[in-house]
């Protein structure tokens, strides 16, 4: 019950900052996408397969709290979560810096994917007005991006503590 | 078999190909018990998240502002000037009015019964198309009532109602379409939606005249909204291929990001 309440706190306050937080100090469409964020950031922690079920809550609140459009998050959302494993697996491993590198990266190209994807879909238009404004847009994304999954790999390491205290107590 | 399913690449996919369905089927009524829940959980938080941004948007626009006050504050001295002929005319125009409504025996016009309500988020894709609002059914907003600022300006219309919260889709949305006139002359149109950007004066004949900076105010035609309302002033008019009607770009006074309470119309 504990992680279920930890993991969806997380959720929430990802999404509240995503949907009702950055957009009074970022202007539309250059808000930066903590969910996405989230959802790269437990991919990494927890992997794919574990993830999976969250990955799917995360996109339908996105959809429900921030658009009409339901659908949308999800596909993103997974396509997104999939990537990031597909990617920590053949770079994460090896390679720390490179990680590093290609995780930002990752994040930038998800970020403004998403953005298209959602604007083509719902209106069928080009969401960026000018390169500065991708440029600073992604690297906005990237300072969230590690700034959510610090807290995921924290909130996940005192999860797995808090697990293994409780196997431990039902040996005993 | 068993192992396939467990594939990630085949869960992705299978999810994927779901929310395809979603987008394509769009199965908006058969939702609304998980839209209403995830809505009632999330609205005390996003008011929340709302009210601490809010302050810090505040304090970012004015240390970027500081530069321009000057110049804002002369025009806004000029405007100010201009603004109090105005009322003393318009003042002078109610007495008349007045005395005119009670030699033909008219009702006085409505005053709009009003529900105050704070924005507690705005959608961040689609250039603000959607507001949610901390108002809900059990404040008796109801779908399709108007959303109005400053007691006057039509900022949209109630789409979806809560118990607790509304979205309100917003004149900027492919969807919305308003009958208007322009106060100045009564020409009219309809001002639609335009995929985000500054909305539309459109449907208006090409013989009829459109200047820039006339007011489009809400006509009351088929009974949506009341009349009077100012949607906003002609920015550019262009002429449709059509060659009968013509359309012009409204810019909106408000600025929907920098706006944090509104106002309900009462049905």
């Amino acid at each position: 019950m504990v992680p279920i309440l930890i993991r969806s706190g997380v959720l929430l306050g990802v999404v509240v900052l995503q949907t009702s937080f950055f957009v009074n100090i970022f202007p539309s469409p250059y808000v930066p996408l903590a969910g996405v964020a989230l959802a790269i950031s437990w991919v990494l922690v927890r992997d794919f397969h574990r993830s999976f079920v969250w990955l799917i809550i995360l996109g339908i609140t996105l959809d429900i709290v921030n658009t009409n459009q339901m659908g949308v998050s999800v596909i993103m959302i997974m396509l997104i979560g999939y990537g990031a494993s597909f990617l920590s697996k053949r770079f994460l491993t090896t390679h720390h810096l490179w990680g590093i590198l290609s995780l930002g990266a990752y994040m930038i190209s998800a970020s403004i994917a998403m953005i298209v994807f959602d604007m083509i879909v719902r209106a069928g238009i080009w969401p960026f007005e000018t390169l500065l404004g991708v440029i600073g847009y992604s690297i906005l994304n990237v300072i969230i991006f590690f700034l959510v999954y610090k807290i995921v790999r924290s909130t996940e390491k005192y999860l797995t503590l808090f697990e293994s205290r409780i196997d431990v107590k039902r040996h005993v | 078999m068993k192992g396939f399913w467990h594939k990630n690449y085949v869960r992705a996919l299978i999810v994927v190909g779901f929310g395809v369905l979603l987008i394509m089927w769009n199965p908006y009524g058969a939702l609304t018990p998980l839209r209403t829940t995830v809505q009632t959980i999330f609205a005390p938080f996003q008011h929340i998240g709302f009210i601490f941004s809010h302050g810090a948007g505040n304090g970012i626009a004015f240390l970027s502002s500081i530069g321009e006050l000057k110049r804002v504050n002369q025009e806004l001295q000029s405007q100010n000037q201009q603004l109090e002929a105005h009322v003393a005319i318009l003042a002078d125009t109610q007495k008349e009015n007045d005395v005119l409504r009670a030699e033909r025996d008219l009702l006085p016009r409505n005053d709009h019964a009003l529900i105050s309500a704070e924005i507690i988020g705005i959608d961040n894709f689609g250039k603000g198309q959607w507001l949610t609002i901390n108002r809900g059914s059990m404040q008796e907003v109801v779908e399709g009532a108007s959303v109005i600022v400053n007691e006057g300006i039509l900022i949209g219309t109630v789409h979806d109602v809560y118990p607790r919260s509304s979205r309100v889709m917003l004149l900027s949305h492919p969807q919305s379409a308003i009958n208007a006139v322009v106060s100045e002359t009564d020409t009219k149109g309809v001002v639609r939606g335009n995929s985000g950007f500054t909305p539309l004066f459109d449907n208006v004949l090409q013989e009829d005249r459109l200047e820039i900076g006339e007011k489009v105010i809400t006509s009351a035609l088929g009974g949506a909204y009341p009349r009077g309302l100012l949607l906003g002033s002609i920015q550019e008019v262009f002429k449709n291929t059509d060659g009968l009607t013509q359309s012009a770009i409204i810019a909106s006074p408000i600025d929907i990001a920098r706006l944090r309470f509104v106002s309900v119309i009462k049905e």
